[in-house]
């Protein structure tokens, strides 16, 4: 009984681990505080990820407290709008379901130029509208083969572990021969 | 200092549960759910449960259902401190990051000690992987010296003691804040020194004591010492030792200073008792016993089968291969002697469906089903299946359909040429179709699509309608021949269960078939069939085999390629040459085919247009077409066969030498294909939804809803798509050195150097796989969805 369930169990394990392997929807959030302010009723601060800033890919997230007693606000609408030294502009909707930290409003965006961005986040919450401004320094992107390194090391680390089992195993065997 | 008053949630117009209720709820659904900490978390779980139920089965004392308990609590915290709000919210609140490290270090790692992880997990891992992979490492004497050095009590108080301190410094605390990375460095560290710390506390069996047991309580006490210190610094310090927090917002009405001295007191008080109980139960031990249990024989035997000795259990039978046809529903479908016909019907009228669109449709590919179902769907899901069962699109083939039909209507009977009866018919085939695709972008051609369908049913038609056997399949169906070339390292095969029931039989039903069933059609003998080439997965010989004798079994991937022993209706691979130029054209044309996409080499092939003063893209790429698909790899392969033959001194000869090791690219080829089709799957298998609402538009059906194009558009933010191409090309290249090295180890066996007839093959592997990756990194042209 014990034996049945425990291979049920264990068959469970390895589906879940296939399930894994699939692609997940990117959820965002966290990093360093990057803007705090109060607008309105709201005190409204605002994260991004990774901390430095790079071009490419970044996590906005957003927290909205009441300002009056740090609770945080739950039911707004919350835009995000980037623009770029060079006039580009960047827009996206954040939203608590991209979020991990379902207190936050999170969204991922890609950031293709360095330099300095204007933020503006728009909060809307029933009739009331409020927004705060603030500057993102975005340094130049990694190169694509150094944000992949760990993939590119895997071979080489890969290829070394190979070798050194082949030498122990040669070792092995001369020394059962002797 | 008092929390800021709260005020009444009627003013934000939610009633007071509301509030809490929410906020409540959007805490606990907090949780970070990293597929790569999850994916190891339960490969873990299996390779112990797997362990720990054989170990059971053999000593249920030593290993009894607590064991099992323990390691799994364990996994559990380690998972809770990890993924859930804890995780997510320790970067807002210290005293949240100081319970994240106090579940990692003082309730994990005993945890997992306690279900004496070492045996279980060792005996869990598949018997090669154990034997050969991790047994030289075990019974290395130097990694032996090295395990017991850090396990020894002061590697282990040293190693924790130093680590806690130094991550607690608020440079480094402030880099862990800062930096998921980091963050993930930090956690590692506190986890692996916590396992060293209490690894002299708890000896996991079969682990020794190093101190005498009474030792342990001075250490306890010690680490405690530390821990107390650290805890009160960070109570009574008057000043924020961590900037980070005093940043984040308060969410909790505590304050940064009432935060941090609660996460001292909560280290403080938590930590002492995780030191203190274990000094408590060392003690009554030892006043309570007089004898130290000397450890069994049989325990000492099982031991020294962790290091790689043999176990003088019963051994148990060979265990049989996993069988598809085994499991429940699956194996029952795939049984069900219509279940092809069904499969291939469906294929054959979504065949005409593409021709029907690809005829009379919009002849733009993107919107066009033509455009789109084949090239992106169709090869991405062929691929996906190579990768991770086998040769299933064979056997839901639409042309079989025709080929039915050409058999009842036209004379047949005849044997196919002898001439012809190679791979190079096919070789010739393939290497027309891809350079046709390239010079006349029939991705993007519908119109042309359709008739290279039409083709295909047409030749299926006459060829199987003239010609006695599975003739298209074996020496002209391109696309059959990248199927048998990829499932070379598919992990399932159409083979036989029990090799010594075939010994007896007479009827040979799998190769000849009787009164219900055809036997093998590409004249495979089941017995003597070794790996997937020419199967098409049609189960004929399932169906026919008296015995039931035949199913679909689990192989190593790639295993088939080391072995060069007489295979049914192929002969050795060796031997072979016009398999190994099929190899080659596949290995090469993946990264022809995939180069021929990246924004580099179209400006390069323009450039060339332009200066050649051609009007058509078509010279150009014929040419490319001659030098990259077939001058290159010919003389590359040449090179590389004769520096094999004079490096490694052998006698063989260059053309089974050569034929030989091309067999090995097959899994860089593989991964290259995979890298490039699996991007256009992933990037545009949205488009088939608005291309059929605009084929039902066109038909007059508006059920289906107006056509939505922006499905068509590039989906933006998929930054694991490039992790995944790599790791395709990483486990390509991989497999191709360890089969090209155990080729040459077979040449070796003859008196030849295994590392001088590698080496060449081995450079060739790794500059394909570099030249891989410079195609991944490339921008690459979206092909098959809008503005491409």
């Amino acid at each position: 009984m014990l034996q049945h369930a425990s291979s049920i169990v264990s068959r469970s394990l390895l589906l879940s681990i296939l399930l894994l392997a699939l692609p997940i929807i990117v959820h965002g959030d966290g990093g360093r505080v990057q803007l705090q302010q109060k607008a309105d009723s709201f005190l409204i601060t605002v994260f991004a990820a990774p901390a430095p800033l790079r071009a490419g890919q970044v996590d906005i997230s957003v927290l909205i407290q009441n300002f009056e007693n740090d609770q945080p606000v739950l039911d707004a609408q919350v835009q995000i709008i980037l623009r770029g030294e060079s006039g580009m502009t960047v827009r996206a909707e954040a939203t608590r379901a991209e979020a991990k930290n379902k207190l936050l409003y999170a969204t991922m965006l890609n950031l293709p130029e360095s330099g300095q961005w204007q933020i503006e986040v728009e909060v809307k919450r029933g009739a009331k509208n409020s927004k705060v401004a603030g500057f993102l320094v975005v340094s130049p992107a990694w190169p694509l083969f150094l944000s992949h390194w760990r993939l590119l090391v895997l071979p080489p680390f890969a290829i070394a572990l190979f070798i050194l089992n082949q030498r122990l195993r040669s070792q092995m065997s001369a020394r059962r021969n002797r | 200092m008092l929390p800021r008053p709260v005020t009444h949630p009627s003013r934000l117009g939610l009633s007071k549960g509301d509030l809490v209720d929410s906020t409540g709820e959007a805490i606990f659904q907090s949780w970070k759910l990293d597929p790569g900490v999850l994916a190891l978390l339960l490969l873990t779980a299996v390779l112990y449960l797997r362990g720990w139920k054989r170990l059971h089965q053999q000593t249920p004392q030593r290993f009894g259902i607590n064991r099992l308990v323990c390691f799994f609590a364990g996994l559990a915290i380690l998972f809770l401190a990890t993924a859930s709000p804890l995780d997510v919210f320790s970067g807002l609140l210290l005293t949240v990051h100081m319970i994240q490290h106090f579940l990692l270090t003082m309730l994990a790692a005993p945890l997992i000690l306690l279900g004496a992880p070492y045996i279980p997990l060792l005996r869990g891992l598949p018997r090669k992987v154990r034997e050969r992979g991790a047994g030289p490492f075990l019974a290395s004497r130097a990694l032996q010296r090295l395990g017991r050095f850090l396990t020894h009590p002061l590697t282990g108080l040293l190693a924790f003691t130093l680590t806690t301190v130094a991550w607690h410094l608020p440079v480094l605390f402030e880099l862990a804040l800062g930096s998921e990375s980091w963050h993930i460095v930090e956690h590692l560290c506190f986890f692996l020194t916590a396992i060293l710390f209490w690894w002299p506390v708890i000896l996991p069996w079969p682990s020794r004591p190093q101190w005498p047991r009474w030792a342990i309580i001075p250490y306890l006490l010690f680490a405690d010492i530390q821990n107390t210190a650290l805890s009160a610094f960070l109570c009574f310090y008057e000043r924020v030792i961590y900037p980070t927090y005093t940043t984040a917002p308060r969410l909790t009405g505590m304050t940064v200073q009432e935060d941090q001295a609660g996460a001292g007191a909560m280290m403080w008080v938590l930590g002492s008792l995780a030191y203190l109980i274990p000094v408590g139960l060392v003690t009554v031990k030892l006043l309570g016993s007089h004898h130290e249990v000397q450890p069994s024989l049989y325990a000492r035997q099982l031991a020294d089968a962790s290091h790689g000795r043999s176990l003088p259990v019963q051994r148990r039978q060979e265990r049989k291969a996993w069988d598809l046809l085994s499991v429940p529903v699956i194996g029952a479908v795939l049984r069900w002697p219509y279940f092809r016909r069904v499969a291939q019907t469906v294929m054959f009228f979504l065949a005409l469906l593409l021709i029907a669109d690809g005829l009379f449709g919009h002849q733009m590919g993107s919107m066009n089903l033509a455009g789109i179902l084949p090239w992106t769907h169709w090869r991405g899901l062929a691929v996906i299946v190579l990768l991770i069962a086998g040769n299933f699109f064979c056997m839901a083939c639409p042309f079989m359909l025709t080929r039915d039909l050409g058999r009842r209507i036209l004379p047949g009977g005849w044997r196919w040429p002898r001439l012809l009866r190679s791979k190079w018919l096919a070789v010739a085939l393939v290497a027309t179709y891809l350079w046709a695709y390239e010079a006349f972008d029939l991705w993007d051609s519908p119109w042309w699509t359709a008739w290279i369908a039409i083709g295909y049913f047409a030749t299926a038609f006459l060829v199987d309608g003239l010609f006695k056997g599975a003739s298209f399949c074996k020496y002209v169906c391109p696309i059959g021949q990248f199927n048998f070339v990829h499932s070379l390292v598919s992990p399932l095969e159409v083979k036989v269960r029990d090799i010594d029931r075939c010994q007896t039989c007479k009827t040979f039903d799998c190769i000849r078939g009787n009164s219900q069933q055809l036997g093998c059609e590409l004249q495979l003998f089941q017995p003597k069939k070794l790996s997937n080439m020419d199967c098409t997965f049609c189960l004929e010989c399932v169906q026919a085999c008296p015995h039931d004798n035949v199913g679909i079994l689990a192989v190593v991937p790639g295993s088939q390629l080391i072995d060069d022993r007489y295979r049914s209706s192929l002969g050795k691979l060796s031997q072979r040459p016009d398999v190994a130029a099929l190899i080659l054209l596949m290995v090469f044309g993946a990264f022809v085919n995939a180069a021929g996409m990246i924004k580099p080499v179209s400006a390069w092939e323009e450039t060339l247009k332009s200066r050649f003063g051609l009007h058509s893209q078509v010279p150009i790429d014929t040419i490319l077409f001659i030098i990259f698909l077939l001058v290159v790899p010919m003389i590359v392969v040449g090179l590389c066969g004769a520096l094999s033959r004079f490096m490694g001194g052998t006698r063989a000869r260059w053309r089974e030498l050569t034929c030989s090791f091309v067999a090995a690219l097959v899994p860089l080829g593989f991964s290259m294909w995979l890298a490039h089709i699996v991007f256009h799957f992933v990037t545009g298998w949205s488009a088939v939804v608005p291309a059929v609402q605009r084929a039902a538009v066109e038909l007059g059906s508006a059920l289906l809803g107006k056509p939505d194009w922006s499905q068509a558009t590039v989906p933006s933010l998929l930054d694991w798509l490039p992790s995944l191409q790599l790791l395709f090309l990483d486990l390509g290249l991989l497999l191709t050195l360890y089969v090209s090295w155990r080729i040459a180890l077979r040449y070796a066996s003859r008196g030849a150097s295994a590392l001088g007839l590698f080496g060449p093959w081995a450079g060739l592997a790794v500059t394909l796989y570099i030249a891989a990756i410079w195609i991944v990194f490339q921008p690459m042209e979206m092909r098959g969805m809008m503005g491409h």
